[in-house]
C-alpha cells in the first residue's frame, strides 16, 4: 500500500470524525469524501485506488444490510406489504423519471443520474457506482443533496401532516 | 475450562464477536460468489444475500444449542463494521472527486433541487395515503414514505415519538429492494447503452 493512499484513508477517517462532531447528515461518506478530496488536493498526484479497496468497503456496507434484516422483519412487513410496495415502488419510479429526465438533458450522466435519484440508501448507491465505475463522487453528491433537502424539509412536513383528520373525525377544537 | 476475566461482560462480548465473523464470513462468501459469477454489483448483491443467508443459519443454529438470550446477540452486527464500509467509499469517491464533477454537481444543482421536490411532494401524498387507507398515524406516515436515509430518519422518527416497527419495515424494505431488484435491472439497462 502506498503512502500517498495510507495519506487518504487517515486523511477520509479524520474528515469523517469531524463530520460526525458538525453532525453532517451521512457523515461517514460525506466526512470521508471531503477529508480525502482535500489531501488528493494537497498531494497533486493522482492515486491509483485499489481494486480491493472498494471490493472490500462494498462487502462491509453490503453485509450490514443483509444484517439488518432480523427474524421479524418479515412478520412486520406482512401486515403493510401493499403500503409498502406502494411507497417504494412510486419513489423508484419517480427517482428514475427524475434521472431520465436529467439525462437526457445531458446534466449529469445516465449512471451517475441513476444511481443519484433512486432512492436506495447512500452507501449502497455509492458502493454500486463504485462498483461501476461511475463517478461516485458526484453519485454522493447527489445524495448529500437529496437528504440535506428531506431532513431540512421534515419537521414542515411533520407539521402539516399533524393537522390531518380523517373523514368523519370531531374536530378537537370544537366549541362545546 | 477458562476463566473469565472479571468485571466484563465476557460471553456477551463473545457472542458478539462470533456473530460479526459469521456474518461477515457470510458477506465475504456471497460477494465472491456473485462476484466470481460476473454478476453486475455481486460484491455489494453478494454480501446482502450472503449475510442473510449466515444469519438465518446462526439463528437457527443458535435456537437449537443457546437458547433465546444469545439467539438476540448472535443477530448482531456492530454499527462500527457498516461506518467502517462507508468512510473507504467516501475515500475512495474523495479521491476521483475533481473539477469536472465540482462543475457537472454545480450545474445539475438546481434541476436536482427540483427533482427532490418533487419526489418529496410525491412522498407527502404516499404519506397520505398510508394515514387515509391504512391508518397509520400523520407522524409514523410521514417518516415511512420520506426519501430520506434510514439512519436519519430513525433518529428523528424515534425522538417525535413515531411507531419505530413501521417506519423501519418500510425503509429497510425500500433498500431491499432497491439493492436487490432494481440495481441488477438498471445495471443491465447501463450497460446496454
Amino acid at each position: 500500500m502506498s503512502i500517498q493512499l495510507l495519506v487518504l484513508i487517515a486523511s477520509g477517517a479524520a474528515g469523517a470524525a469531524i463530520g460526525r462532531l458538525l453532525k453532517l447528515p451521512m457523515w461517514p461518506i460525506t466526512g470521508a469524501l471531503l477529508g480525502s478530496a482535500a489531501a488528493n488536493i494537497i498531494q497533486a498526484s493522482a492515486v491509483t485506488m485499489p481494486f480491493g479497496l472498494s471490493f472490500f468497503a462494498q462487502v462491509l456496507v453490503g453485509t450490514a444490510v443483509g444484517a439488518s434484516v432480523l427474524p421479524g422483519f418479515l412478520k412486520a412487513l406482512g401486515a403493510l406489504i401493499l403500503p409498502a410496495i406502494v411507497v417504494v415502488l412510486t419513489l423508484v419510479v419517480a427517482g428514475v423519471s427524475s434521472a431520465i429526465v436529467m439525462s437526457y438533458f445531458h446534466l449529469i450522466g445516465p449512471a451517475e443520474s441513476l444511481l443519484g435519484m433512486v432512492p436506495g440508501g447512500v452507501g449502497e448507491m455509492v458502493a454500486a457506482s463504485s462498483a461501476l465505475g461511475a463517478d461516485s463522487a458526484l453519485v454522493a453528491g447527489v445524495h448529500v443533496i437529496r437528504l440535506l433537502i428531506t431532513l431540512w424539509m421534515l419537521p414542515f412536513l411533520v407539521r402539516w401532516a399533524s393537522r390531518w383528520k380523517r373523514p368523519g373525525a370531531p374536530a378537537r377544537d370544537a366549541p362545546g | 475450562m477458562t476463566p473469565e476475566p472479571s468485571g466484563t461482560n465476557w460471553p456477551r462480548r463473545r457472542q458478539i464477536l462470533l456473530s460479526t465473523l459469521l456474518l461477515l464470513a457470510g458477506g465475504f462468501s456471497g460477494a465472491i460468489l456473485l462476484s466470481v459469477l460476473h454478476v453486475p454489483a455481486g460484491a455489494l448483491i453478494g454480501s446482502v444475500l450472503g449475510a442473510m443467508a449466515m444469519s438465518k443459519v446462526s439463528d437457527s443454529l443458535s435456537h437449537r444449542r443457546s437458547g433465546r438470550v444469545a439467539r438476540a446477540y448472535l443477530r448482531r452486527l456492530p454499527g462500527s463494521v457498516r461506518v467502517i464500509g462507508q468512510v473507504l467509499l467516501g475515500v475512495l469517491a474523495g479521491a476521483r472527486l475533481n473539477e469536472e464533477t465540482l462543475v457537472t454537481l454545480l450545474r445539475s444543482l438546481l434541476p436536482v433541487i427540483i427533482a427532490v421536490v418533487f419526489i418529496l411532494a410525491l412522498s407527502m401524498l404516499l404519506a397520505r395515503y398510508l394515514f387515509t387507507r391504512h391508518g397509520v398515524d400523520p407522524l409514523t406516515a410521514v417518516m415511512s414514505a420520506a426519501p430520506g436515509g434510514i439512519s436519519e430518519l430513525a433518529i428523528t422518527a424515534q425522538r417525535q415519538g413515531a411507531v419505530m416497527h413501521v417506519v423501519l419495515a418500510i425503509h429497510l424494505f425500500r433498500v431491499l429492494v432497491v439493492v436487490l431488484l432494481v440495481l441488477p435491472i438498471l445495471l443491465h439497462i447501463l450497460k446496454t447503452l
